[in-house]
């Protein structure tokens, strides 16, 4: 149960974070991309974190201290699409 | 590139900041407004499981979360505002339930419930919150090892008060290879509970429900171990 609920909340923080990550592209340029990406990123995270608590208090009180790690996580899968984007599919 | 040319781009650049930042705020805030009750209400349901853990069935029959009261001694229980909990039974005096919190944990703040009998007796400690280090000191939690049991029937006096340490610095309680300062901050926080019950214990049974009490007195350093380890 714990791993589902922690798989889940990869998901949903992985989901978000490409959707907001992306919209927030246009208002953003690329000098500040990165630091409003980890801004964003760390504020998804945090608000999974609370409803993790909110939601599901056994789980959380297992696994609740992993959570943080999602943010590593988004932050790579944002960086790979972004430089897999840019690079397009190999010939 | 002169001031002058940089400047709009460095405004820009605050701009964009400011709505990421603006939109972490109110995603967060969100969150946490719509969330907060839920939260507090899972983390009560939390004590009370960990309270009738501390606490053996059939020793009470009072509510212990109705019989409580708030405590301002932050040098003796970590904490600005804690909350003791008496759990009486008969006539007999009450056995005290304290949160109590270990500052100086490896990875923050130690959140601890420990029962203390009639007698300064520890009763059982449980661990309600913490962020050890997985596989390490999280061998405080009752479900990884059984260390916390290793203070039941405890008190001042047995071990003496010199020897509650853990062993590395000379004292009578295991650490956990790989993580001393966990089980450190632990031994200590129960330690200076067991003084501040040894103290002050007879105003915590007296004084009546619901009242705020503050001792600004601290607790005295512990002496060299008796052992000699």
């Amino acid at each position: 149960m714990n791993g589902i609920v922690f798989c889940l909340a990869t998901v949903v923080a992985l989901l978000l974070t490409q959707v907001v990550v992306s919209a927030l592209r246009r208002l953003t340029g690329a000098d500040v991309h990165i630091a409003a990406r980890l801004v964003v990123v760390a504020a998804i995270v945090a608000a999974i974190d609370l409803a993790l608590r909110a939601g599901f208090p056994t789980a959380h009180a297992d696994v609740g201290r992993f959570v943080p790690l999602i943010a590593a996580a988004c932050l790579l899968a944002t960086a790979l699409l972004r430089a897999g984007f840019r690079a397009g599919p190999r010939p | 590139m002169t001031g002058d040319a940089a400047a709009p781009s460095r405004g820009r650049a605050v701009a964009q900041l400011a709505i990421a930042g603006l939109f972490a705020a109110v995603l967060v805030g969100g969150a946490w407004a719509a969330t907060r009750n839920r939260i507090a209400a899972a983390e009560r349901e939390a004590h009370r499981q960990a309270l009738e853990l501390v606490l053996p069935p059939g020793s009470f029959d009072n509510d212990p979360e109705d019989d409580a009261l708030q405590v301002d001694a932050a040098a003796w229980l970590g904490a600005d505002t804690a909350t003791v909990r008496r759990a009486r039974r008969g006539d007999r005096p009450p056995a005290l339930v304290l949160d109590v919190v270990a500052p100086d944990g490896y990875a923050g703040p130690i959140r601890l419930l420990v029962a203390v009998d009639a007698d300064s007796r520890v009763i059982g400690v449980r661990v309600t919150g913490h962020r050890e280090t997985p596989g390490l000191g999280d061998a405080i939690e009752p479900t990884r090892s059984d260390w916390l049991a290793g203070f039941r029937g405890r008190s001042l006096a047995d071990p003496m008060a010199g020897d509650w340490r853990v062993r590395r610095d000379g004292g009578r309680f295991d650490q956990f290879a790989g993580a001393t300062q966990t089980p450190r901050a632990v031994v200590g926080a129960v330690a200076r509970t067991l003084a501040f019950v040894a103290r002050h214990g007879d105003a915590l049974r007296d004084a009546p429900a619901g009242t705020t009490l503050r001792f600004d007195d601290a607790p005295d350093a512990l002496p060299p171990p008796e052992t000699g380890r």
